[in-house]
């Protein structure tokens, strides 16, 4: 044994090998402990860690390169050279000379492949502007001299529609839709049928909008927007008519400078109310909205330009959007529920005068109102019909943001176990336009004020008709999504400090993990499917119910990721050795930070339909809206990473704001990520097999946006 | 469709000595198509050279297709494919003992990004390329393949040809280096900021500032 390497006799030493190790793998149960007590007591071990820890970060971040678009012709040229020469040699080394790369010196070659490309996807290739070539919608090449059937041959994947914002070319914003129904090979996706040509315009806005969020049923989208007034932000809900090939046209002169929505030239409702349909009679009178006024007079500032009929484009009726909130910055996300009935959001007064509250809106209302009035919850996500909220733990007396003059506070609702009493809503005072400005996902500061109050999450349900509400157990910490067939959860375990400058309260120390949702499918108003036979945890209607039977598996251990870390605890044993646990806390199988939520202050965490994907976005800690994204492959079994399967996506740069649906997930490109433009991409999945493909670039100063 | 699927069929095909040269044609394809571009990022990181990295990750997948038959397992195609990279870079390097610096900031032939990006990219990533560059080739290797390349302990000692203890201490060493070269980087752009703020305060700037690593006075590198 080489004891120099192996087993340093200085302290410092073994503390630096073993913070080296820790980032490659999982260290032993001795070695943590010992390198726990080391840092805890080396303040320079532990910067000399944590430094580690920052650089591998930085590296991970440093941006990507592409190759250049001739390299393969090159490269099969040189192979032309070399196959002459095995033939004669057979399989000796030839007499190539490697140093004597092809440089662009038979530019016919690579035309000369691409025309057998072209020949052999059998469709006609289209000169594209610039330096891509665009291919006939839903056909692939693969590389440009590519053999028959090694590349060519477009995956065909669960037709599913994708939606995004880019800048149209008369200047506003167009929500673009498209529908992905074969993808290539991920390798070739920038030389790949791009989404733009399928893509139809359904609704465009002057003003860029900071996040789009479409029902599930179609037929209306929820726009978030900012405003560079201080007036804060809005959101509003515009419908939608059915998409058309030909993009929107021109609206006529529209009432006002706010959010102007385009619609095609398909006949459209005069009326706001026929757009917005209320499925439901509002049975609580909604509380008096913070500024948006009456219903009638949103309509009547916003305009939609939808004509009567496909010849008669110019005749605009500028009523189809509605203004369910203003004044305000959205906190967290926004989500539409499963059924499309309820967007939930959370937001706060523009003027900084409180917190965040989580509310609601019922499709056919006039406005949004709030559930909860402790200015301090945050909408998570939805669960079947429930919301799911979280907040900071009770906590000492002056940590609650100061209210604005005249404001009443809501009580503060205490962590039970049993439902409370819904919350009396409180109107936001009408005064909220002083100051703030719109944060879709509450990207906080670099580096939040580390001297602020410190608190532990809590989490609970949210009945959006009733307020009713249940608080679920502590382990189940900030932000939890829960995925669709009701076993998994995600979530933020650890403490929240208090930042002073943006009101909000930020993950301070901990890390992001997933364990079994306790609640089951027995939840209360929740109506989580299965589509796992026998695999659904139990029904019990209120409390923790044991972790689902995992069933053995022959690899019990997940392969070693650098985004995921499995623990070493009980837990995981439980899971693999196929025991039900009957543990009333949620397990821990694995986290997704290893380097223990060092760097994670936001996080946008999603399921797919199925549960089985999971889709992650890890903000940069320095660059707002800039972040990484990964998609993890889940064992149904045990809730661990599937041992069998790679991350399908490991920390791909991506904007903030990502969506996945049935086999598909879709993001946006960070501007300058392959010299081009920012753009979308879809990542899809049938089986085993995956594909990739992606819209055109945007112009290089602009961000793509993912509709949701 | 599935990527190691298509890998392994690949390989799995009957040699014989008709199918040999379209088994080999398959083989380089697929690597090609697969890693070509990790291949050259890696030879980019490596080498700063964009003609260069592209020259060679031609060259590493020739070796590759000469040696395809010497390849056992067709699932360790990625890290062997490395291990052929990693020694023509180290050839490479060794021949024409590279010292220079060239500004790169990711971006490909024909971009025009923003500036704002261009700005933010070389903010966040020039002192980490330049601290990359003051550590040693073997050590700027494994934290790339580690780190960058995602390579597995397994497969990085495979692609270094070392030992997985040897890999483990490298890799420390690796760390421990950089947040060394780093911390200099650091010290070198703090003074840089504090001259450039004095300078702002007393007027028209001078020539021959020790600071100008370019040598251009009054210009950031």
């Amino acid at each position: 044994m080489n004891r120099r390497h192996n087993d340093p006799i200085d302290p410092h030493e073994r503390a630096r090998l073993l913070a080296s190790d820790r980032l490659d793998g999982e260290l032993a149960p001795g070695d943590a402990d010992w390198l726990a007590d080391h840092l805890a007591g080396c303040p320079a071990c532990a910067a000399t860690a944590a430094a580690y820890a920052a650089n591998r970060a930085l590296l991970r971040g440093l941006p990507l390169a592409e190759p250049p678009r001739d390299l393969w012709a090159r490269t099969a040229t040189a192979l032309d050279r070399e196959r002459p020469r095995r033939r004669r040699h057979g399989s000796s080394r030839t007499q190539l000379d490697s140093r004597r790369p092809i440089r662009r010196r038979r530019p016919y070659a690579w035309l000369a492949v691409l025309l057998v490309g072209a020949l052999f996807v059998g469709r006609l290739f289209v000169p594209f502007s610039g330096s891509r070539t665009a291919i006939v919608p839903g056909q692939s090449t693969g590389l440009p001299g590519a053999t028959p059937g090694s590349l060519a041959t477009p995956l065909v994947v669960l037709a599913s529609d994708v939606a995004w914002v880019t800048r149209a070319p008369d200047g506003r914003y167009a929500v673009n839709i498209a529908s992905v129904a074969q993808v290539c090979a991920r390798d070739v996706a920038p030389d790949c049928a791009t989404l733009d040509s399928t893509a139809h315009q359904i609704v465009s806005f002057e003003q860029q909008p900071a996040s789009v969020l479409l029902a599930p049923a179609g037929g209306q989208a929820a726009v978030i927007e900012t405003s560079a007034r201080s007036s804060g932000g809005s959101i509003l809900v515009v419908a939608l008519s059915q998409p058309v090939a030909t993009p929107g046209l021109s609206p006529a002169a529209l009432p006002t400078p706010l959010a102007r929505a385009t619609a095609p030239p398909t006949p459209v409702a005069p009326t706001a109310p026929a757009l917005l349909p209320s499925p439901h009679p509002t049975r609580t009178p909604p509380a008096p909205s913070p500024s948006a006024p009456a219903g009638g007079a949103s309509m009547a500032a916003l305009g939609v330009d939808g004509s009567s009929s496909p010849d008669q484009s110019s005749s605009a009726s500028p009523v189809a959007a509605v203004a369910i909130i203003r004044g305000v910055v959205v906190v967290g996300d926004a989500a539409y529920s499963p059924d499309g009935t309820w967007l939930a959001f959370s937001a706060r007064p523009a003027d900084g005068s409180a917190g965040p509250d989580i509310y609601v809106w019922r499709m056919g209302d006039p406005t949004a109102r709030p559930l909860t009035s402790d200015h301090r919850s945050v909408f998570s996500a939805w669960i079947g019909d429930s919301i799911l909220g979280s907040r900071p733990a009770p906590s000492p007396v002056g940590l609650v943001p100061s209210l604005a003059p005249g404001e009443t506070a809501g009580p503060t609702p205490t962590p039970t176990r049993t439902p409370t009493p819904m919350p009396t809503p409180t109107a936001v005072p009408s005064t909220l336009d002083a100051a703030g400005s719109f944060d879709p996902l509450a990207v906080p500061a670099p580096s939040p004020a580390r001297d602020g109050p410190t608190s532990s999450p809590v989490s609970f349900l949210l009945a959006p008709d009733t307020g009713q509400e249940q608080v679920l157990p502590t382990s189940i910490g900030w932000r939890p999504v829960v995925d669709p067939t009701g076993r998994w959860v995600a979530y933020w375990t650890g403490t929240l400090r208090y930042d002073a400058s943006s009101r909000a309260w930020l993950p301070d120390v901990g890390h992001l993990e997933i364990s079994a949702w306790p609640l089951g499918d027995g939840l209360p108003g929740a109506s989580p499917t299965s589509t796992q036979e026998g695999s659904s945890p139990g029904t019990t209607s209120s409390g923790p119910t044991p972790m689902p039977t995992a069933t053995p598996s022959p690899t019990p251990t997940p392969m070693p990721s650098p985004t995921s870390t499995v623990e070493p605890a009980s837990t995981d044993s439980a899971a693999a050795s196929g025991g039900p646990s009957t543990s009333p806390t949620p397990t821990l199988p694995w986290t997704l930070d290893p380097a223990a939520g060092e760097t994670i202050r936001n996080w946008d965490l999603r399921w797919d339909p199925s549960g089985r994907y999971l889709g992650f976005w890890i903000a940069d800690p320095l660059v707002a809206g800039l972040g990484q994204l990964s998609l993890v492959t889940i064992d149904p079994a045990t809730g661990l990473l599937d041992p069998t399967t790679s991350p399908l996506l490991r920390d791909v740069p991506a904007l903030a704001g990502f969506s996945i649906g049935d086999g598909r997930i879709a993001w946006a490109s960070p501007p300058g990520q392959d010299g081009n433009g920012s753009r979308l991409l879809v990542l899809a999945w049938n089986g085993a097999a995956t594909g990739q493909t992606t819209s055109d670039p945007a112009a290089p100063l602009e961000d793509i946006l993912v509709v949701r | 469709m599935h990527p190691i699927v298509q890998f392994t069929r690949a390989f799995d095909r009957p040699m014989t000595e008709a199918s040999a040269r379209t088994a080999a044609d398959a083989f380089i394809e697929e690597l090609f198509a697969r890693h070509h571009g990790e291949i050259y990022g890696y030879l980019l990181r490596m080498l700063r050279d964009p003609e260069l990295a592209a020259d060679l990750t031609q060259d590493a997948f020739i070796k590759a297709y000469r040696a395809h038959a010497s390849l056992a397992d067709p699932a360790h195609g990625r890290a062997w494919l490395y291990q052929i990279a990693h020694r023509v870079a180290l050839d490479e390097l060794r021949r024409r003992k590279i010292v220079r610096f060239l500004p790169w900031t990711g971006e490909s032939h024909g971009s025009s990004p923003s500036a704002e990006r261009l700005a933010m990219d070389g903010r966040l990533s020039a002192p980490l390329q330049r601290a990359l560059q003051r550590i040693p080739e073997r050590q700027r290797a494994a934290l790339l393949l580690a780190e960058v390349h995602d390579l597995t302990g397994v497969e990085l000692a495979a692609a270094l040809g070392v030992s997985h203890i040897a890999v483990r201490a490298l890799l420390t060493r690796a760390r421990e280096s950089l947040r060394q070269a780093l911390a200099a980087e650091q010290a070198v752009e703090d003074a840089f900021d504090a001259e450039a703020i004095r300078r702002a305060g007393s007027g028209p700037t001078h020539h021959g500032d020790p600071l100008d690593r370019t040598g251009q006075s009054g210009t950031r590198p």
